[in-house]
């Protein structure tokens, strides 16, 4: 196999288990599930950032997901980067350990994401990059 | 631990340890076979495996080889990372299904016979269904998606 088709696939996977598994965190905040809403109150966020991080979630999955749109890309992936290191830095705040079988109250999963979504960012082919980038 | 907890139970964890285990094995088990079909591991092809589904006196073989392909690779990855796992199961259940019914048709059950008998599809199928009963497990992506991150 060529080395770009395996970039290619690399590419592929780390986006779909990243960036585009988000419309389901996306989803499920916009309807106010019950996993994210204990999730935010643990962390002692007022109930409307279930609104906020859900919409930002569900537009940054379709920007990445879908062909094109390339600088709106490079947003999507700063956006994500920011979640991210943010919901691990709210975990560490509140006191949660690294891994802990019974979810949520931990903050390896974000850094698990934050790791899938860099790498779609460097895996990116070029049809999906800015020009020049 | 008592003696009969040793021969009744199990704890949540060794619940999670299993299906990890459990998952990995035959997740990978089926994008190796989905490999296979496209050429890339092991002396099959896709131009010969369409050949074969047509010979079976399946309709659309073209369209069916690449249909399985495409299930075991997307499904034994989704199993193997416990991403939309019970999905993977239900994509990797219905090509055994399928193997079993048809691709072993007049092979009996032992995979010595000749032609070969569909025991192992029929395994694999048994445990995609296991796999769907008891879910993904803790070390799971979907554990994390699901939770809420």
């Amino acid at each position: 196999m060529k080395k770009e088709n395996i970039k290619l696939i690399a590419y592929w996977i780390t986006t779909v288990l990243g960036p585009t598994s988000f419309l389901i965190g996306g989803v499920l905040h916009l309807m106010r599930a019950q996993q994210p809403l204990v999730q935010l109150a643990h962390l002692e966020y007022p109930w409307y950032f279930i609104y906020i991080i859900g919409f930002w979630k569900l537009a940054g999955a379709i920007v990445i997901t879908m062909p094109g749109v390339p600088l709106l890309k490079e947003w999507a992936y700063a956006g994500f980067f920011f979640l991210l290191t943010g919901a691990a830095a709210s975990h560490i705040f509140v006191g949660d350990p690294f891994f802990r079988v019974e979810a949520p109250s931990q903050f390896f999963p974000p850094l698990l994401f934050l790791a899938l979504t860099i790498a779609s960012w460097a895996l990116r082919p070029p049809s999906r990059r800015l020009k020049g980038a | 631990m008592t003696i009969s907890n040793f021969f009744l139970f199990s704890s949540t964890q060794e619940y999670d340890i299993a299906m990890l285990i459990g998952r990995l094995f035959i997740g990978i088990c089926f994008i190796v076979h989905g490999l296979g079909k496209l050429g890339l591991v092991g002396p099959g092809t896709m131009k010969g495996f369409e050949g074969w589904l047509g010979s079976l006196g399946l309709p659309m073989p073209a369209l069916q080889a690449r249909l399985a392909m495409v299930l075991e690779i997307a499904g034994g990855a989704f199993i193997a990372t416990g991403f939309l796992m019970r999905v993977g199961c239900l994509m990797c259940l219905a090509t055994m299904v399928v193997a079993a019914m048809v691709g072993h048709k007049g092979g009996g059950y032992l995979i010595t016979n000749t032609p070969p008998g569909n025991e192992y599809a029929v395994n694999l199928a048994a445990i995609c269904v296991v796999f769907l009963l008891l879910g993904p497990g803790a070390y799971s992506i979907d554990a994390m998606i699901w939770a809420g991150l």
